[in-house]
């Protein structure tokens, strides 16, 4: 893929016919190497500017009418001279215009990706815009579309620039302190130090904290439903599906492994997960649906713990402290009269529940019967959908505030429930979307690297270390990591990695 | 008219001079050091001292190759420090303070001891290159001196200008002479030159000196000599001290209220200054909001008549000078000995040398010292004996001799000469070397031992590198070995604290436990064993087992950074390139990069050019 030899390549989509179709050829030296195969001369056209034509072959058959525009280099997409050819979009016509050229050898068709490669080699795109490009091309959600863009727009490479900036600005800082703390003095030099490090450490945690708490599956956020057998998941899964896709029995363990259905909310494609019930088991088959289970809610976007109240479910602290639950719907609540209904919540210690709410809860009572919503921070009378401040809320929300006294005799139907749900998924979607998180891997995976490693030096540099040419050592593999990541060391296998998922004719 | 031969003939009897001469007579070759008759041999025009980060290894070093500094510093100190000693063995450097007069009668005697280097007192006035080899230099004295080789160390005098306010004079140093420009010099060969300026601050005379005040330097007796063949803690003189006293807001204030009347900043000097040894005048008007600057008062000797105030050289006019040293406390009632000024000089473009400092297009010409751009004495003579060596290679037709970067200094500040050309005043300090871990002073034996014994010429030196190198080969072995026994070592074991279980405890894990003081740990280690060992050979053990791990951690650290950084690049490409922002050409085109390293080391660089380069690679 080094070379730089002419390409081309059709970068509309490839499948099925279409009004139009572009043919893109990159690489060649001058228009006149493609003059045989137009009807009209080329050695007039100006950049930038459509022009109608004539393709034709080596025996001066005419084979389409075309518009078609020339970029020269390097103020093109990748830098080179580039053709694009707009033909008609029947996928026949397509082949036989690109045969034409890769047959004559004039051109070779191109890689998945070269065009975009040959950007990145002239300096047209950085590594961190072709990597916001993929994302982008390859977007199944809003939000990679959203990242993909701001990623390709320059927005991260900006950042990942000042972190190096800033990251040069600390090591010369510390260089002083071994060759000119004479001349600048001892502590000056320490406080230059210190200056630049927590610059350079504050930057580095504002882009760390755009990698944490997004997604581990962005393309496709799941909406995961889990909670003690026989509390109702799967009534709820079905609900909110608006059909029965899930078997619905009162039998507990009825669901043996999980069932996943695509949905939208708004216009963000969500999988809804409904899982088998988590409870201790000797039956091997039962104990694999529960391991995969657990699965789903460590990958889930969203968490929706599903309890029946006279559950044993909500006494095991492990289960409810460890799990980030987005919403509680409590079940079965017909089974307990009203008047014991505080009873019920308050032994759970309501206030330990609440350490690992993010959103306030919902009681439902159920299975299929009248809806009793409370909507935590509001209070008893609130309706639906109207709901008070800060969604993301941290720490821990005062009980009083999420059973709101008495639970009224306020009756919500099932849909409502269902629409409560939606609203809040879309709702924690777009914070999502607002915290612009950074998405790929490979940046999650250099930055949580950096930021450990800026760290560690900083308790190197507090604990006093005297032999400062040890923690050279520490900042010499920031250095490295560094310039790995800004795209400095060329990541050989990375390339590959990267252009691997690009389409022919990017 | 009279005429000479010589083998060698080295131009200049400073720092760089002196010292190649000194080993290339050690070649049994004849050599001539020409000098002007007002000129002193070794003479220390700016600070008085020998040493320091960075420098103290290059001392070392020339020590080891069997050079004559670290012996001259040893004998003329007194005032001796060791650098950065709480930063870690790494990156502590020694540094003496020299009795001038001294330092200057030491080098003469020295060179005088030996039959075959001639001392002639004329200026050279042309050089002719001979049709057959070498080179024959007509001198002032109307003799003639045909020689095989030659070297050119004439520091700062090659078309020198000195600058004290309005005053300006020729002369390579203030009211000396200024040699004729290389060109003149040189009428057959095209030479490039660079304008480079240096500076020197005022000398105060100490009668009216109040040290009351001052925080008071004195010599440290545990700083180790330089010359091997020395005791490492003798002292050959008496013993004074530095003091450190603090600039003000007055004194800030006179210099930038006379900005106009400084050379430097009104335009009368052009050449560029060092950015690592400013002027006071560069620091007041660059830190208008910084008004207190350390100053160093430096005995110039040991009668103790004049100080050298490090950290105020100027080229302001005198009675700017008086003005600004009266406002400094503790200097109020001080005389001025003599007034600081900036010299003007030509340099030559290093990147026409080879590695060897001989010119490439024409043979058995050696550049060394201040005519290379470098600044400094020790930089100066770590030249002088690499060109000395490779002048008498010449001269006996033997292969070229370098010293590797990766080994020394000496190989960095070469290297970093010959491959790129600079914009101001080149100086040594341990951010400029890529392994510091391993460039110490502790160790020079072994880093360049294995150098001087590559010249075979069995000297004195010679015996002490093998004898030092057989010790260590076999100590280390058994080092790494050793193991603790709580029984047999428990003397060694209660008076040092090991941390954790120590039997079976290797004696190399031990010396790794950061708070152990390795040093007579181990030395306590061989007296209980009964070994006698020579404390450079147990410093150089312990102090190598201690890094051992951390240098190899740091080779790893720097993995494909460092493999791509000694990777050649074409800068002139680079500035043609489209894909380079403008302002990144600009200081492309300045610093003429060779190396991916150097590239990555221009400030303001943007990764994406870095990238865009490292793509190319």
């Amino acid at each position: 893929m080094s070379n730089s030899e002419p390409i081309i390549a059709c970068s509309t989509a490839t499948e099925g016919n279409a009004a139009i179709a572009v043919i893109r050829i990159s690489g060649f030296k001058s228009l006149n190497d493609l003059s045989a195969f137009f009807s009209l001369n080329l050695n007039d056209i100006e950049n930038n500017k459509v022009y109608q034509n004539n393709i034709i072959d080596q025996q001066g058959v005419k084979l389409d009418q075309i518009l078609l525009c020339f970029f020269a280099a390097p103020n093109s997409y990748n830098g080179e001279n580039i053709l694009e050819l707009y033909v008609h979009g029947n996928q026949l016509n397509v082949t036989r215009i690109i045969d034409l050229f890769v047959n004559s050898e004039t051109c070779r068709a191109a890689n998945p990706g070269e065009f975009t490669y040959r950007a990145l080699r002239n300096k047209k795109l950085s590594l961190t815009q072709v990597e916001g490009l993929d994302l982008f091309l390859n977007a199944s959600a809003p939000l990679m579309l959203q990242a993909g863009l701001e990623t390709l727009q320059g927005e991260l490479h900006a950042h990942f620039n000042q972190l190096h900036k800033l990251f040069l600005t600390f090591r010369s800082s510390f260089e002083v302190l071994f060759d000119f703390d004479q001349d600048v003095g001892e502590q000056n030099a320490k406080h230059t130090v210190q200056k630049a490090y927590d610059a350079l450490l504050q930057h580095t945690e504002q882009l760390y904290q755009r990698t944490v708490g997004a997604l581990s599956s962005y393309a496709t956020p799941k909406i995961v439903l889990s909670g003690p057998p026989n509390a109702g998941k799967s009534t709820l899964f079905n609900h909110i599906l608006g059909v029965d896709r899930s078997i619905v029995s009162k039998i507990s363990g009825t669901t043996r492994d999980y069932v996943s259905e695509p949905i939208y909310i708004g216009k963000t494609p969500f999988m809804l997960v409904d899982t088998a019930g988590i409870r201790s088991t000797s039956e091997e088959l039962e104990a694999e649906g529960i391991t995969r289970s657990r699965e789903q809610v460590a990958g889930a976007f969203f968490n929706i713990l599903v309890v029946d109240l006279q559950s044993d479910y909500l006494n095991d602290d492990e289960i409810v402290n460890n799990s980030d639950f987005d919403l509680f719907v409590f079940t079965h609540l017909d089974r307990v009269f009203s008047e014991d209904l505080d009873s019920y919540l308050w032994p759970h210690s309501v206030e330990s529940l609440c350490t690992s709410l993010v959103l306030p809860r919902v009681e439902y009572t159920g299975p299929i019967g009248p809806v009793k919503i409370n909507l935590g921070p509001i209070g008893p009378n609130s309706k639906t959908g109207s709901i008070g401040p800060a969604v993301n809320q941290s720490g821990p929300i005062e009980p009083e505030e999420i059973v709101g006294g008495p639970i009224g005799p306020k009756i919500a139907p099932l849909e409502q429930l269902v629409q409560f749900i939606n609203q809040r998924v879309e709702r924690k979607y777009q914070t999502l979307m607002e915290s612009h998180p950074i998405l790929l891997p490979r940046h999650r995976r250099s930055i949580a690297l950096i930021y450990d490693q800026l760290k560690s030096i900083g308790q190197l540099l507090d604990s006093g270390e005297r032999d400062i040419s040890i923690i050279s050592i520490d900042i010499e593999l920031l250095a490295s990591q560094l310039s790995e990541f800004i795209g400095i060391i060329p990541p050989e296998d990375l390339l590959t990695d990267i252009f691997d998922n690009f389409c022919i004719g990017k | 008219m009279v005429q000479r031969e010589f083998d060698i003939a080295v131009v200049g009897g400073g720092h760089a001079g002196v010292e190649a001469a000194y080993i290339a007579a050690q070649f049994d070759l004849s050599v001539a050091i020409i000098t002007d008759p007002s000129v002193v041999i070794s003479s220390t025009p700016c600070n008085p001292a020998i040493g320091g980060v960075g420098k103290g290894q290059v001392v070392r070093e020339i020590d080891a190759l069997g050079g004559l500094m670290g012996k001259l510093a040893d004998l003329s100190a007194i005032q001796c420090r060791t650098l950065n000693e709480s930063k870690g063995y790494a990156v502590q450097s020694t540094r003496f303070q020299v009795d001038k007069e001294a330092y200057s009668k030491n080098a003469i005697d020295q060179l005088s001891e030996i039959d075959s280097i001639r001392l002639v007192s004329a200026r050279v006035v042309k050089v002719n290159r001979l049709k057959t080899a070498g080179f024959l230099l007509e001198l002032d004295d109307n003799s003639d001196l045909q020689v095989k080789s030659l070297i050119l160390a004439t520091g700062t005098f090659s078309r020198g200008i000195t600058h004290l306010g309005d005053l300006v004079d020729s002369g390579g140093r203030f009211a000396d002479f200024s040699s004729p420009s290389l060109g003149q010099l040189f009428p057959e060969v095209k030479l490039k030159t660079v304008r480079f300026k240096t500076g020197t601050p005022p000398r105060v005379a100490s009668p009216g000196v109040d040290l009351k005040g001052a925080i008071e330097q004195k010599s440290d007796s545990s700083s180790l000599n330089f010359h091997y063949a020395h005791n490492p803690s003798d002292r050959f003189m008496g013993q004074v001290s530095c003091y450190k006293l603090e600039t003000n807001s007055r004194t800030l204030d006179i210099i930038r209220d006379n900005r106009e009347r400084s050379p430097l900043f009104n335009g009368q000097i052009e050449g560029i200054g060092p950015r690592y040894c400013p002027s006071i005048e560069d620091k007041a008007y660059r830190y208008p909001e910084k008004n207190i600057h350390n100053v160093f008062l430096e005995p110039e000797g040991i009668d103790g008549k004049t100080f050298y105030p490090n950290g105020l050289s100027t080229s302001l006019p005198a009675e700017v000078q008086r003005d600004f040293i009266s406002s400094i406390s503790g200097l109020a009632q001080a005389k001025i000995a003599h007034y600081g000024y900036a010299v003007e000089y030509d340099v030559i473009e290093t990147t026409q040398l080879k590695p060897t400092l001989e010119h490439k297009d024409v043979a058995a010409l050696f550049f060394a010292g201040q005519i290379n751009g470098t600044s400094g004495y020790e930089e100066a003579a770590g030249q002088g004996i690499v060109a000395g060596i490779n002048a008498a290679l010449k001269v006996l037709g033997r292969p070229e001799f370098t010293v590797d970067r990766v080994r020394s200094y000496i190989g960095v500040m070469i290297d970093d000469l010959v491959t790129a050309a600079k914009d101001e005043p080149y100086r040594l300090f341990t951010a400029r070397a890529e392994n510091r871990l391993f460039i110490r002073e502790d160790n020079v034996i072994n880093r360049i031992g294995p150098c001087r014994l590559r010249l075979e010429l069995d000297l004195p030196v010679d015996n002490y590198i093998k004898g030092f190198l057989e010790q260590y080969e076999l100590l280390f072995g058994c080092i790494k070995s050793y193991q603790l026994s709580v029984t047999r070592d428990k003397g060694l074991i209660s008076s040092y604290k090991i941390v954790g279980n120590c039997d079976g405890l290797r004696l190399s894990e031990a010396i790794r436990q950061s708070d152990l003081d390795i040093i007579p740990f181990l030395a306590g280690f061989f007296l209980s064993k009964g070994i006698e060992v020579a404390r450079p050979v147990v410093r150089a053990l312990a102090i190598s087992i201690k890094y051992e791990g951390y240098i190899k951690r740091s080779e790893r650290a720097k993995g494909r950074l460092e493999q791509l950084g000694v990777k050649k690049i074409n800068w002139q490409i680079l500035i043609e390139a489209e894909n380079i922002s403008f302002e990144c050409k600009q200081r492309i085109q300045r610093e003429k990069p060779q190396t991916f390293l150097q590239l990555q080391r221009i400030n303001g660089i943007r990764p994406a050019t870095l990238a865009y380069v490292a793509g190319l690679l």
